[in-house]
């Protein structure tokens, strides 16, 4: 500290210099002043002063005054400013000191907020510590835990002067750190007893209670091996010091607490939830397959039952069941997901097909809904990279979704290609998404609104599964949305440069090029295989799959039975093979084809074969139950879901195989076209009652003369004869989309529900076949029979009688009554076919055949008389020339006939007669011309024959 | 000749306190001298040529700052230690300080230790 200088006082003050210098010049003595070095300050040197005066601070000599009176005065006044000065220094001492203190706590509070390591605070505090109070030494302890008599040492400082062992003891003074309630100064420290923990060398020691309200954590101790080291101003700053470190301390260990609770917390969470999904796992695994059990059984039940009450409660029964699977599948899905569990077989894909499917699978759900499901997809879209399954599992969420939130619109789904990405999107019309929800909306369990789940059912998984799923294939999935305009789900998927028709990974473009054409434009017939039995027939199977490896897989199952294999590329060459008049017995359809998917061929192809005719068995790798069920509304027979084994599969095949076998035999019993009409697939499905109007062609043959044929006979000959008239007519009917409804004797009654050109084909073809059977006869010296035909279009009413026990196809129609009185007139016009106007007017194409117009004819029991047509295209070879020849003359000679000019319609149809001397009608039309001529005609003629007898 | 250290701040407190933890330098002949705004504060460079300036920057009538700029770049005075003083997180000075190319920048409030450090090291004591 340095002292008060008196050099400075008065030569380096400016002030004090000028007091002392007028003082000086006021004053008529000789004054010197000397300090204590003797250096002159002020004055003059004078020698032998009257008085030489000390100048005093304390005891401590400055300097002297030396003069005569004057020097008294001048000498109490400096003593007096070195006293001030002193006192000034001294106070300056103190505010510098003051000012270091509360850097001291600045500087600790800044650097506290620093951190909330509890070691780091102790460590902080001893060092600011150390800082303004000297110290050998300190140490920062707190009790391991409340009330617990135990201590931890965070920080120590110095540590040759600590035993920390001992200090850490039971004989640590500071072993009851609850009794150091307040700061303390202890000048005096006894090692040897109290504080055994400490050197021998240290003398004095200061300590303050890390406290926080009335809680003493720990303890700030400083010791020092010089005596006396402490005063009260550090005991201050230490417990200011103390007092912020307790309570920095204090946050930091509640902290410490929070911290390792949390973790703790989120251990056992961890730990639950991954037990959780282990459970999810294992459970939804075991659930499937009892589930599938319910499910498929009741579902076989359903069709064994015929009470509509209990039909209902099955259904709910397997709706429920069905819903309960898919919240598996997509638990499952989503555990598999969680895990990384999840197999993308990337191939390309068809977004066009595949959407087609999605929509037509979940069209029942838009039902009593005014919705509009749209494909915009382009049909030549690029094809995706990505696992089919899943892409559709995608689609189905967004669409399923699309359709449950919205009440009417449309839900449409489109897809952009921009740089090898596809952005596919599904829009719709619905309530769309709050914009407070959207955020959570792809987290699991979540739907937009808590309440909505009520309205709304599902597990809230959908959208999650479907986001990771479009993430795992590489791509991402978002959404815009506005609340009551409705939502647009975007997700993307790479774009692949190869056709989604050729499996991933064909070795060489070119010969992919070369096979492509090849296989797609072919139906390949694989060679028969020679029938090891001879003489059962060999069932012909038709294989529609894009992949040419499918073909081979299932050639390979097939090959250990005698089948007929024939392969088609697509779903356009398929339906070329069956329409190309090959009889097939079964096919197998791939679900997924590009272009065309597999349901649309079926639906192509249940056109035109009914379920009982052509079995067909989807084969597909889908395996929701949605997928199957569609199939099977749609007309498939059966389904296989790959992968299938191979025993399956042939088990499956020879069950339609055989089914149908069963059914073509009862097929001929009832004709299959019979029950179609009634709009049930199989005889089976029919129930008596059921009935369908329907506008139909009825064609009648009828054997001229038979009776007189069959007195020849005897009973077994004349039942062969029926049976090879009618094993002959019978598949003509039927090629020409007829079926037989009935066989009375020797009279074929035969239905048409298409259209009359059917019936007249046949009819032809009928009357042709004839001529040949009639070559044979007359080679055997038998006499050629002939055969009428007559027929007539109109509606008529089919349907099942009968009881219980047996039932019947019947057909309740006028319809019939007048086809058999057309038929009857052919023998009376002596024509080979005669049709009615309804007939010939329901013709696709009347300018093929030649017709002659015969006059109206009023039947026995009718009021309306009906138009008569004769078609001689069924009349041998030369006839049909002929009559094309005189056709000119017959039909003049008819003009004439309904003029009444007789005359001239016997002139007409004498020039007939003159080219074709065998045309009985012209013959007939003849002779009654010259009958009107000879008797008259009656006043009331008007043309129209009235029949008075069949 | 002596050597003379300077202090400027318009803040008596602490022109005081940097008095007190600088006094004992007078003992070592070392002449304390004082300012309180920046005029007085350049007239004193100029006609005292101290070796060492503490100079507070927010101060009426010229600033530190410009103080610095007029003494270093453009009376050139280059035998003069510049120390700018400015509070606590005002970071901006610290810049502004460089590009007027004061010597050292020292933030109030100061630890004494560390002034009184600084100013032996600058005069050699």
């Amino acid at each position: 500290m340095s002292s008060v200088s008196l050099k400075r006082l008065i030569v380096k003050n400016k002030d004090t210099h000028q007091l002392f210098q007028q003082l000086l010049n006021l004053s008529a003595d000789r004054i010197g002043v000397v300090d204590i070095k003797g250096e002159l300050l002020l004055g003059v040197s004078v020698n032998n002063a009257q008085h030489e005066i000390p100048i005093l601070l304390n005891q401590d000599v400055l300097g002297w005054v030396y003069g005569g009176d004057q020097a008294k005065i001048l000498a109490g006044l400096l003593t007096h400013y070195a006293v001030k000065e002193s006192e000034r220094k001294t106070l300056g001492q103190e505010v510098l000191t003051m000012y270091r203190e509360i850097n001291v706590i600045y500087d600790f509070s800044e650097k506290l907020a620093k951190t909330i390591e509890p070691v780091v605070i102790a460590n902080l505090a001893l060092e600011e510590a150390n800082h303004v109070i000297s110290a050998s030494g300190g140490v920062v302890m707190v009790s391991k835990q409340r009330n617990n008599r135990q201590l931890a040492l965070l920080a120590t400082y110095g540590t040759q002067y600590l035993n920390e062992q001992q200090l850490n003891s039971r004989k640590s003074p500071f072993f009851k750190i609850s009794d150091f309630t307040r700061a303390e100064i202890i000048n005096e420290v006894k090692v040897d007893k109290t504080y055994l923990a400490l050197s021998a060398s240290i003398e004095s020691l200061i300590y303050a209670p890390l406290k926080v309200k009335e809680n003493i954590l720990g303890l700030i101790v400083l010791f020092s091996e010089t005596k006396d080291a402490y005063k009260a101003a550090d005991l201050k700053l230490l417990t200011t010091l103390a007092l912020q470190a307790g309570s920095a301390l204090e946050s930091a260990f509640l902290s410490m607490r929070i911290i390792e609770e949390a973790k703790a917390r989120e251990e056992a969470l961890k730990r639950v939830d991954k037990l959780k999904d282990e459970f999810l796992a294992n459970t939804s695994h075991e659930l499937r397959t009892p589930l599938n059990g319910i499910i498929g059984l009741s579902e076989s039940l359903y069709d064994r039952i015929d009470e509509i009450d209990q039909k209902e409660d099955l259904s709910m029964i397997i709706s429920s069941g069905r819903r309960l699977a898919s919240l598996v599948n997509d638990i499952l899905d989503f555990s598999k997901l969680k895990n990384f569990d999840i197999d993308i077989q990337r191939k390309p894909v068809d977004l066009f097909s595949l959407t087609e499917i999605v929509l037509r699978i979940n069209a029942p759900l838009i039902t009593g809904k005014n919705l509009l499901l749209e494909n915009r997809i382009p049909a030549n879209m690029k094809a995706a990279i990505g696992d089919e399954n899943r892409l559709q599992q995608i689609l189905n969420n967004l669409i399923g979704n699309a359709i449950k939130f919205t009440e009417s619109g449309h839900v449409i789904v489109s897809a952009q290609y921009t740089q090898d990405v596809i952005t596919v999107s599904v829009s719709d019309t619905g309530i769309g998404i709050p914009e407070n929800k959207r955020e959570i909306i792809f987290q699991e369990f979540q739907q937009a609104d808590g309440s909505i789940s009520r309205e709304f059912a599902g597990t809230g998984l959908g959208l999650s599964i479907s986001k990771r799923l479009a993430e795992l294939h590489g791509g991402k999935m978002w959404f815009d949305s506005e609340v009551n305009k409705g939502s647009t789900f975007y997700f993307t998927l790479p774009a692949s440069d190869e056709d989604a028709s050729l499996p991933a990974g064909t070795p060489s473009l070119a010969r992919v090029a070369n096979e492509q054409t090849h296989l797609k434009s072919a139906v390949v017939d694989a060679p028969k295989k020679q029938s090891a039995t001879g003489n059962g027939k060999v069932s012909h199977i038709l294989i529609v799959d894009d992949e040419p490896i499918n073909h081979q897989v299932l050639k390979n199952h097939l090959s250990s039975e005698d089948y007929h294999l024939t392969t088609a590329m697509n779903g356009e060459d398929a339906l070329r093979a069956l329409e190309n008049g090959t009889k097939y017995d079964l096919v197998l359809l791939d679900v997924m084809m590009p272009r065309m998917t597999g349901y649309e061929v079926c639906l192509k192809i249940r056109e035109k074969f009914m379920p009982s005719e052509l079995p067909v068995i989807m084969v597909t790798a889908k395996n929701q139950v949605q997928d199957l069920v569609y199939g099977l509304n749609i007309g498939a027979n059966d389904y296989l879901a790959k992968p299938f084994s191979k025993q399956e599969f042939l088990a499956r095949i020879k069950t339609q195989l055989d089914l149908n076998r069963i059914f073509d035999i009862v097929g001929r019993f009832v004709p299959n076209q019979f029950i179609k009409s009634l709009g049930k697939d199989r005889i089976t499905d029919v129930i008596l009652g059921d009935q369908v109007h329907k506008k139909v062609t009825v064609l009648f043959t009828d054997i001229r003369e038979y009776t007189t044929i069959s007195e020849l006979m005897t009973p077994e000959e004349n039942f062969n004869f029926i049976n090879a008239f009618n094993l002959r007519m019978g598949p003509l009917i039927q090629q020409n989309n007829g079926f037989i409804n009935q066989y009375l004797g020797d009279a074929i009654m035969a239905l048409f529900p298409s259209s009359p050109q059917d019936a007249l084909c046949a009819a032809i073809e009928i009357q042709k076949t004839l001529s040949q059977y009639n070559l044979n006869r007359v080679e055997k010296g038998r006499k050629p029979i002939k055969i009428g035909i007559g027929m007539h279009t109109g509606s008529l009413i089919m349907g099942i009688t009968g009881d219980a026990l047996r039932m019947d196809a019947a057909i309740i129609s006028d319809t019939v009554n007048s086809a058999s009185r057309v038929e009857s007139l052919s023998k009376y016009y002596n024509t080979s076919i005669l049709m009615s106007e309804s007939s010939i007017e329901g013709l696709r194409d009347p300018a093929a055949f030649n017709f002659r117009y015969l006059g109206k004819v009023q039947v026995k029991g009718k009021h309306n008389s009906l138009k008569i047509y004769e078609c001689f295209d069924g009349d041998e070879g030369d006839i049909i020339g002929k009559k094309i020849k005189s056709l000119k003359d017959f039909n003049e000679g008819m003009n004439h006939y309904f003029d009444k000019d007789f005359a001239m319609a016997a002139l007409g149809f004498q020039k007939v007669l003159r080219e074709n001397p065998d045309d009985a009608t012209a013959r007939l039309f003849l002779q009654k011309s010259g009958q009107f001529i000879a008797t008259g005609v009656p006043p009331d003629w008007n043309g129209v024959e009235v029949m008075s007898s069949k | 000749m002596s050597q003379k250290i300077l202090i400027v701040d318009d803040e008596d407190h602490l022109r005081m306190l940097i008095e007190q933890t600088l006094e004992e330098l007078e003992d070592e002949g070392v002449e304390l001298l004082t300012a309180t705004n920046g005029e007085e504060a350049l007239n004193l460079i100029i006609d005292e040529k101290p070796n060492l300036v503490f100079l507070d920057v927010m101060m009426p009538k010229m600033n530190g700052i410009e103080v610095c700029r007029k003494v270093k770049q453009e009376l050139k005075i280059d035998d003069v230690f510049i120390i700018i003083l400015t509070a606590k997180g005002q970071e901006l000075d610290k810049q502004k300080g460089k590009d007027v190319d004061a010597d050292v920048y020292m933030t109030k409030p100061f630890d004494p230790d560390e002034l009184l450090n600084k100013a032996r090291e600058v005069l050699n004591l």
